[in-house]
């Protein structure tokens, strides 16, 4: 009886261990809002390491920053929270290239891509998908992407929201 | 009457210069007929058979301009060298004829001289003497010498046919050069900024020199490098792949020589620096070694001198300029100034 007493602490404890270890990683996103306000001006900023590329010098440690702020509306949560972000207004990447950035908010998660692509030549084009967390007007998280020359990219990432 | 006097004298002086003239021309120009003999030449220096056969060519040149005359075999394998020589010879064959001369070879040059003796007169006729460079040269001094021996009658008026080379250096076979392969060596000064890293580098080529009577043409494959730094990070390299056309100023031993040409290059430049991409999202790569190749057509004028022209081993000096149409890392188009030392190592004969 004492023995089995034992066991289903032990059990049970290494239940709590996992449980508490898992929850470190694991985001609640509804945890304490409904969707973050996250609309306003972003300033995004991250580093990461590139690989894989087609032309070798884009391979390695890199960093990355927008020179302008870009401008992002958020809309009404929906029927299950979520709310969608767009662009409030469409930045200029330059002659014969496009830029866009779409995203939701589910709580205080952020889910956003960012997509520029050029006309003139594959170095130029950049698909990144952001994943992170909203706090005091501030986004911090993960990032994977492709490009440039068709790099595999990922790294960390902090929007400023002002 | 007076005026009729005067007409017949000048006719009369006319005929009389004419009919002068005639006897005298005949006199001059009439070759020898009779018996004719060859007497081996002296030779000091060559090879027997080209010396053989070059007195086969004489003979013939000879026979062929004096229709009526035959030739005796001398009967012997020594050389004439003198008159008296001669003298002895055509009493003992009983010829009108001997011919006799030496060849002979010293330094680069090759000297004939050939002499006819008229057993009849008593006297030598004729000396022909020519220098030449070459044994291909014989056949022509052959058929020169005759046609001076058969137009001549006096040793007084006796020719300096002189030097083949110089007096016949518009002869083609003269002015042809021989190909060869060239090697050359020598430095790069790179123009701009198109080239990363140390302002000098080395440069080797390797071509095939083809020469013509004037111009020459050189195709070559080659390497330019720079000669290194403390930065690693920082250099180029570049493969020629080109052909030249050259003008040569002259066919002596020192010949100015001026053209240009065209190919095509490789160029690989490494510059230390940061890789960019992105406008709205600017991404940066940290600082480091970024590489870059490219290949283009390429522009190259050329000048310089041209060393022992005449001789087997030839040696130039040249300045040059080159443009690459091309834009390593977006910088360009690269452009050098060189220099350069080469050697050809041809075959003259």
């Amino acid at each position: 009886m004492i023995k089995a007493g034992y066991t289903t602490l032990i059990s049970v404890g290494i239940l709590a261990a996992v449980q508490a270890g898992c929850h470190e990683f694991a985001v609640d996103c509804r945890e304490a809002y409904g969707a973050a306000p996250v609309e306003g001006q972003w300033a995004i900023v991250g580093e990461g390491r590139r690989s894989n590329c087609d032309d070798r010098n884009f391979n390695g440690a890199f960093d990355f920053s927008t020179p302008e702020p870009l401008s992002v509306d958020q809309f009404a949560e929906d029927e299950t929270g979520t709310s969608r972000l767009r662009l409030g207004s469409d930045p200029d990447p330059g002659i014969g290239s496009s830029f866009d950035l779409d995203g939701f908010v589910n709580g205080i998660c952020v889910t956003f891509s960012a997509y520029e692509r050029s006309d003139d030549t594959l170095v130029n084009n950049l698909e990144f998908e952001f994943h992170g967390t909203y706090a005091a007007n501030r986004i911090d998280g993960d990032f994977t992407g492709i490009g440039p020359a068709n790099c595999d990219m990922d790294g960390t990432f902090q929007v400023t929201i002002f | 009457m007076i005026r009729q006097c005067l007409d017949t004298s000048v006719k009369i002086l006319l005929l009389g210069t004419l009919c002068f003239a005639c006897m005298t021309g005949v006199a001059v120009a009439s070759p020898v007929y009779g018996q004719w003999t060859l007497v081996p030449l002296e030779n000091d220096g060559l090879q027997p058979a080209d010396v053989r056969m070059f007195e086969r060519l004489l003979q013939a040149e000879l026979a062929t301009g004096a229709p009526g005359s035959s030739f005796v075999a001398p009967a012997t394998s020594t050389a004439c060298t003198d008159s008296r020589c001669a003298a002895a010879l055509a009493r003992q064959l009983d010829v009108d004829v001997v011919v006799y001369g030496t060849i002979f070879r010293s330094l680069e040059r090759i000297y004939v001289t050939i002499s006819l003796y008229d057993a009849g007169g008593g006297a030598v006729r004729a000396v022909q003497k020519m220098k030449i460079e070459s044994v291909r040269e014989l056949e022509a001094v052959a058929n020169r010498i005759a046609r001076a021996i058969l137009t001549e009658t006096s040793t007084s008026e006796t020719i300096e046919l002189g030097n083949v080379t110089s007096a016949d250096s518009e002869m083609p076979e003269r002015r042809e050069g021989s190909p060869g392969a060239m090697l050359s060596v020598g430095g790069v000064v790179p123009v701009g900024d198109a080239y990363p890293g140390p302002r000098g580098g080395l440069a080797l080529d390797l071509g095939y020199w083809i020469e013509t009577w004037d111009f020459a043409i050189l195709p070559r494959v080659g390497a330019r490098w720079d000669t290194g730094s403390d930065n690693n990070d920082e250099g180029w390299l570049e493969i020629p792949f080109d052909v030249g056309a050259f003008y040569i100023f002259g066919r002596k031993d020192f010949a100015p020589i001026l053209g240009g040409g065209a190919g095509v290059r490789f160029v690989r430049v490494k510059r230390f620096g940061a890789a960019q991409a992105g406008s709205v999202i600017q991404t940066t790569t940290n600082q480091k070694a970024l590489k870059d190749r490219v290949w283009g057509p390429s522009l190259h004028a050329r000048g310089g001198f041209m060393f022992f022209r005449t001789y087997r081993l030839r040696m130039t000096t040249t300045l040059d300029y080159t443009v690459v149409f091309a834009q390593p890392h977006d910088q360009g188009p690269p452009h050098s100034f060189g220099f350069s030392l080469g050697m050809i190592f041809g075959n003259r004969d």
